[in-house]
């Protein structure tokens, strides 16, 4: 090893060694440290409240297939957060994607038009045929996941991938399987549009930006959690396309 | 009164519109953006007078103030969009002008959301919301990098190891945050930072401190600056080193007045400041290429920014804070005609600049305006918060950094002047290009200039305000929580 | 008219004309010798109104409203008069002298700013109203100096403003830290604040405030700029450089020592023969600077360089007549303020007219111009006629005041010094004399002509006022003696054409008598003696042979060898060399950090931002 190498590893060890003294204060009385795993005081935190869905309201038990008007109607409490309660951070890390897909395709765009570099030296018969068993299913998935995001573990991010993912499949199994573009960036505007419509709607109705203005309905049922839902089919669709995008992008530079 | 949450949801909507507008016509999506900053800066003037009598807090989706992402416009906040919207109106307006890259439409939806980014990173009033909003900011700064193709890859793979480096230091800053107070909201942990192990504040605040100031010129962490506004075009260039920095700065001011107000680390920054700001100059004058020497300049300004708002007396502070608005404005300017100039001569070496002024006069003028108001000429902008910085500084008895400030204002006109005595009284040496020029966002730039260094009140008494308000940690609390 | 006025008309018009200029090719230089005279018509009308009320202008800048104050003495009068006077004649001058000059339209507009600004610098009646004019006063001049034609150009202005930056940074530094404690800047107010202070600190105080007017008036050590922005200046900025740039640095000594009477607070340190021992240093730099000025000017090849030097040494003159601290020693300063600026003013337009005719500086490349332009070659001769102080013209009766103050007290060392400039000026003004007018006329320059009358009307007017106050030092006398009673000081005793010094009376009407009566004896004799024949120039010494040099067979090269070769070894030791080490190794330790630092590389950069932290742990951060 020479001597960067180890001048580098002895300051990553430092490094580690003054970030790790976090884990090791013990804190005063009266004073707050960090927490160790699991001993929270979860009574007192912004987290509980979340779960309670009672942010605004008085603290009420919530039970399954029965509460009905609560504050945020989804069952899902990570959904809960992330689009309703939270949803502003949702929509940057949308617009994040999104950027990452456009700087992509901006840095690729000169080479869009060259000759192909991926080429499958011939389509493999399993792959295409399994594909095609495949690929509806996985869509299906997608779907689900996206849908039924706020009742069950999931959501669109990872609906978004799944879907994705089938495009993958397909571009990887056919070189004469192509995306058409026009109806990517259809669906990509439509679902962005469609986002920040919904925000400006509930700024327009309910005076906030991103304000929840539908019934939110009894927890657990398919139709309930007011815009819940529809942001999340949007940000489903929405990540979908990004990452179609990408990875089209990317196959053909 | 218009909801402010517009001025970031216009741009994103704006943003997400463009590819369909650039179906409709080429040329639509640059006008699009100049119109949505255009309404951008009409919103905050139709708001301006109501939160300069009290902050504004926009409590999102109509949750309560802890729980819920908050939108937090003071005055301070109130003055950097502001100056925001009007130089991203100005940046807009040029590139009508000046964005004729392969794909063009990508360029103006990268613009808006960066733009939006850089709103959020000043109003917003929760960490975890800044984390997204510095990223939405570094990312799309990322993809503009690149739209000069020669060098832009390179510098741009820079940038991301470092953004991306960084961005985890301010993750892990987040949630140890997180872990410790148990909420997001900044007017939460400023009241319970009392209560914090001082020892952890101190590990948090390092970590802040390097996430954010990676963003906001401070030499070893953002040495990718000079790479990158060298190589970027000169909108991005003003973007990043006008607007990008500002927010940077501004986000600190937030970290380390709002949230973790300990004295003690005031003197850290203060000497990270004061040897960033020497070592910047004094590499400064080293470059012949004028993109690089404005982007160490660059950094050599927010480092003193840094250092004097880190001195903490309020005379200072609202020195530092009008010395960053100054710059921002000014910068702009730089990099504007600077572009221009380097277009019109086929290179960016100053050497070739000779005798530029007698071509094309009205922009080698706006060039020098430029300078000039960052050496402190009397009736330019950078004049009064010359001498606000220098009163601040005597004012808290820091001599030395006085002395260092002054020595580095000489070395900085070392440098600038090299450039204006080269394109106005150099021997003519070059074979001009064909440009495009653009002179109204030099003479509104120019005029802006000479407004506020001839009314600097007009920025002054509400910098006094916003520095009354930075120092008086438990009203931002009391605003947020309200009686709580 | 307001005060505020004077300071901002010809800045506004500057620009409008600057506009117009593109139309009108001529409008800029008319439309600035109109405006100026304008001016100088209205500020001879202020003459005697001492008591016009202050002005006051607010200005928003900390948390309070800041006063800027426009105020009017006999002292800021003095020096207004003088500015627009000269501002006047130099704008009539460069109508016709700047025909083929490139860069006209910024020279009008950037002399116009300074007039102004040097206006407002003179009629602040505070210090930051008085720090503000004199940045800009700086910066205008920083743009003239650098339009000058030739490259050097360049690297004096740069030279200048550094230098004249430093010294408005100590000054701003001094400002607010007396700011801070008083919250005003007003004269009277900071004066007496630092005569409360104890005697060191209000010294330094005092030092930081004087820096930036003792490098402007280009007094050693910090003389440095001035040679080189002298002789590099476009032709017709040099002599308002000289003849008034230089003097705005005497009116801030003045203010600083008598008006703001910081010559109170000193006389409580130190003191040598009843003098602080601050002014004796003063003193002693304004000696040495009459002998380097003096020095170097003998040396020189090139005639602006020449002239330059000269200033240097008579504002050592100045400066000596000032720092002693007399009455006679301030009233000889006044007098040879006044005076210096209109006999340089004179010396440097009529070089400027050579120049504009020869299109050279070196002496060696001229000749004989005597029959050739004889109203340039008459107020060559009367204004070096005073440099050297031979009466009957103005020159002399400052000298002759400053050597009575000189000796009067005692002062051995700085009256030697003094003799010694006053010898050396007869060696160095008698250089350009002989090689410019005198001698051959070169081959190359039998067709020059007269300059146009625009241009030579500014000299006649300058050689009138030369003889005026030669014989006539009343009329200034008058006006000193009303600053003398506005600075407490004794007043001189006079009469319209006499002064009484500490050993007697001047009278300049016998004296002018006589030497009229002489003039015209020599001149009978001169009719009357056999005329002399006139030689060609390559019949002086070729002897017919083939000259490969002919610029060392030049009598005008290196006119003074033995002189020089005396002074070689002080000549070589400049104190330029240092100054430029101290930048060349700032610049050096730039560019290592730059080597050091910036290597380009991204991984070295993520390391820094480790090592960045792991540093600021290890520095007490976190530890």
């Amino acid at each position: 090893m020479n001597f960067r190498k180890i001048l580098a590893l002895i300051t990553i060890i430092l490094l580690g060694i003054f970030i790790l003294q976090a884990f090791l204060i013990i804190p005063e009385k009266g004073e707050i440290a960090l927490n160790n795993f699991g001993k929270a005081d979860i009574e007192n935190r912004t987290a509980q409240l979340y779960i309670d869905k009672s942010v605004n309201s008085t603290n009420e038990q919530v039970i399954y297939k029965e509460s009905k008007d609560k504050e945020s109607g989804s069952a899902n409490i990570v959904t809960s957060i992330v689009a309703n309660y939270r949803a502003l951070d949702t929509l940057g890390e949308v617009t994040v994607l999104f950027l990452a897909a456009t700087g992509l395709s901006a840095i690729l765009y000169n080479k869009k038009h060259a000759k192909s570099n991926f080429i499958l030296k011939e389509d493999s018969f399993i792959l295409k045929n399994g594909i095609k068993i495949l690929f509806p299913l996985l869509i299906l998935a997608g779907s689900y996941i996206i849908i039924y995001g706020h009742l069950s573990p999931g959501g669109s991010f990872q609906g978004g991938a799944v879907i994705a993912t089938a495009f993958l499949l397909k571009l990887l199994s056919s070189k004469e399987y192509e995306l058409d573009e026009n109806i990517l960036k259809i669906i990509e505007v439509t679902a962005g549009v469609s986002f920040v419509s919904i925000g400006l709607y509930g700024l327009y109705a309910e005076g906030s930006f991103l304000t929840n203005f539908l019934e939110t309905g009894t927890i657990a049922n398919l139709f309930s959690g007011g815009i819940v839902p529809i942001i999340y089919i949007t940000i489903g669709l929405k990540v979908a396309v990004e990452l179609t995008n990408i990875i089209n992008d990317l196959m053909k530079a | 009164m218009v909801n402010l949450i517009l001025i970031i949801a216009l741009p994103l909507l704006a943003a997400f519109l463009i590819p369909l507008f650039n179906y409709i016509n080429k040329k639509l999506p640059s006008i699009v953006v100049f119109l949505t900053t255009a309404i951008n800066l009409l919103i905050i003037i139709l708001n301006y007078n109501q939160i300069i009598l009290e902050p504004v807090i926009i409590e999102l989706g109509n949750w309560q103030a802890p729980f819920a992402i908050n939108i937090y416009v003071g005055t301070l906040e109130l003055i950097s969009i502001t100056v925001i919207s009007i130089i991203s109106l100005i940046i807009a307006f040029y590139n009508l002008n000046h964005s004729n890259f392969s794909s063009e439409s990508k360029f103006h939806t990268l613009y808006s959301i960066i733009i939006a980014g850089i709103y959020g990173i000043v109003m917003t009033g929760d960490i975890f919301n800044l984390f997204v909003f510095i990223e939405i900011t570094t990312v799309a700064a990322y993809g503009l990098t690149t739209f000069n193709k020669d060098k832009g890859y390179e510098a741009a793979i820079k940038y991301i190891i470092i953004g991306s480096i960084s961005s985890v230091f301010l993750l892990m800053a987040i949630g140890f945050t997180y872990s410790a107070v148990g909420s997001l909201n900044m007017a939460v942990i400023a009241a319970a930072s009392n209560l914090i192990n001082p020892g952890l504040v101190r590990i948090i605040s390092l970590l802040f401190f390097v996430g954010i100031a990676f963003e906001a010129g401070i030499l070893p962490l953002s040495i990718w600056v000079p790479d990158v506004h060298s190589i970027a075009p000169s909108a991005v260039s003003s973007t990043l080193s006008g607007l990008v920095f500002l927010a940077g700065i501004t986000a600190l001011i937030k970290i380390f007045f709002n949230l973790f107000a300990d004295p003690s680390l005031y003197v850290f920054l203060m000497i990270i400041g004061a040897i960033s700001l020497i070592i910047g100059e004094l590499i400064a004058y080293q470059q012949d290429d004028i993109k690089r020497m404005l982007a160490y300049s660059s950094i050599a300004q927010m480092s003193l920014v840094l250092t004097i708002i880190s001195v903490g007396t309020k005379y200072a502070i609202s020195g530092g804070l009008f010395q960053l608005f100054n710059h921002a404005i000014l910068k702009t300017l730089l990099f504007l005609t600077a572009g221009l100039m380097i277009k019109y001569a086929g290179s960016r070496n100053i050497s070739d600049f000779g005798g530029i002024a007698k071509k094309i006069p009205l922009i080698a003028v706006g060039f020098s305006v430029g300078s000039l108001g960052i050496l402190g000429v009397p009736f330019f902008n950078g004049f009064v918060s010359k001498i606000m910085i220098v009163n601040g500084s005597l004012n808290a008895g820091e001599y030395i950094l006085t002395f260092l400030v002054l020595f580095a204002t000489v070395i900085e006109m070392a440098y600038y002047l090299k450039v204006i005595q080269t394109i106005f009284f150099g021997k003519i040496s070059i074979n001009p290009h064909k440009i495009v020029k653009s002179y109204v966002p030099i003479i509104v730039l120019i005029t802006v200039v000479f407004l506020l260094g001839i009314y600097p009140e007009l920025i002054t008494k509400p910098l006094n305000q916003a520095t009354g308000e930075l120092l008086s940690r438990s009203d931002y609390i009391s605003n947020v929580l309200g009686g709580m | 008219m307001s005060l505020f006025y004077y300071t901002f008309i010809p800045i506004v018009i500057a620009f409008i004309a600057y506009f117009l200029n593109k139309k009108i090719k001529l409008s800029l230089a008319i439309l600035n010798s109109v405006v100026f005279a304008y001016l100088f018509y209205q500020i001879s009308r202020l003459y005697n109104q001492w008591n016009i009320p202050h002005e006051t202008i607010s200005y928003y800048m900390f948390d309070r409203e800041i006063q800027l104050i426009f105020q009017l003495t006999p002292l800021s009068w003095l020096f207004i008069f003088m500015t627009t006077g000269a501002g006047l004649l130099i704008a009539i001058f460069t109508i016709k002298s700047q025909q083929e000059y490139v860069l006209r339209s910024s020279f009008h507009l950037n002399f116009a700013i300074l007039i102004g600004s040097i206006l407002g610098v003179v009629l602040a009646g505070d210090f930051l109203t008085l720090f503000i004019f004199w940045e800009i006063m700086t910066w205008s001049s920083f743009f003239l100096i650098s339009s000058g034609e030739k490259k050097a150009a360049q690297k004096a202005s740069y030279r200048y403003i550094i230098l004249s930056t430093i010294g408005a940074y100590l000054m701003v530094t001094a400002l607010f830290i007396i700011y801070n404690q008083i919250h005003t800047f007003g004269y009277n107010q900071v004066a007496a604040h630092l005569s409360g202070l104890p005697i060191t600190e209000s010294i330094i105080l005092i030092i930081m405030l004087a820096i930036p007017f003792i490098i402007k008036a280009g007094v050693f050590p910090f003389h440095v700029w001035v040679n080189g922005a002298h002789s590099n200046a476009p032709k017709e900025f040099s002599p308002f450089l000289s003849g008034l740039m230089l003097k705005v640095g005497i009116y801030g000594v003045i203010l600083l020592l008598y008006f703001v009477p910081l010559y109170n607070i000193l006389k409580e340190s130190v003191n040598y023969r009843g003098l602080p021992i601050f002014n004796y240093i003063l003193a002693i730099f304004g000696c040495i600077t009459v002998i380097t000025g003096t020095i170097l000017a003998i040396r020189q090849e090139d005639v602006k360089r020449l002239v330059a030097f000269s200033s240097i040494s008579q504002m050592g003159y100045i400066i000596m007549a000032l720092a002693i601290s007399t009455p006679l020693g301030f009233t000889g300063g006044l007098l040879h303020l006044m005076n210096h600026m209109i006999f340089k003013t004179t010396i440097f337009l009529s070089i400027a007219a050579v120049i504009y005719r020869t299109k050279t500086t070196k002496m060696s490349e001229m000749g004989g111009l005597i029959f050739k332009m004889p109203v340039t070659f008459t107020a060559y001769l009367i204004a070096i006629i005073a440099l050297a102080g031979i009466p009957p013209t103005n020159g002399f009766i400052s000298k002759w005041v400053i050597y009575q103050a000189l000796i009067d007290k005692g002062y051995i060392f700085l009256s030697v010094a003094a003799f010694f400039g006053s010898i050396g000026s007869f060696m160095y003004v008698f250089k350009p004399l002989s090689t410019i007018f005198l001698g051959q006329l070169k081959p190359e320059h039998e067709n020059i002509k007269e300059v146009p009358f625009l241009m030579q009307l500014p000299m006649f007017v300058l050689m009138a006022l030369i003889l005026l106050f030669g014989i006539l030092p009343g009329l200034q006398m008058n006006l000193i003696n009303q600053i003398s009673q506005l600075l407490n000081i004794q007043p001189v005793g006079f009469t319209l054409y006499s002064i009484t010094g500490a050993f007697g009376k001047w009278n300049s009407l016998v004296i002018f008598s006589l030497f009229v009566g002489g003039f015209l004896l020599a001149f009978i004799i001169f009719i009357s003696a056999k005329k002399s024949k006139q030689v060609g120039l390559m019949d002086t010494y070729t002897s017919g042979e083939y000259m490969d040099d002919p610029e060392a067979y030049h009598y005008a090269y290196q006119y003074f060898r033995p002189f020089d070769r005396v002074f070689d070894s002080f000549a070589a030791r400049s104190l330029t060399v240092i100054y430029d080490t101290f930048a060349q190794n700032i610049v050096k330790l730039g560019n290592l950090f730059r080597k050091s630092i910036v290597t380009g590389n991204g991984q070295t950069y993520a390391f820094y931002m480790v090592l960045f932290i792991v540093i600021l742990a290890f520095a007490g951060w976190i530890i």
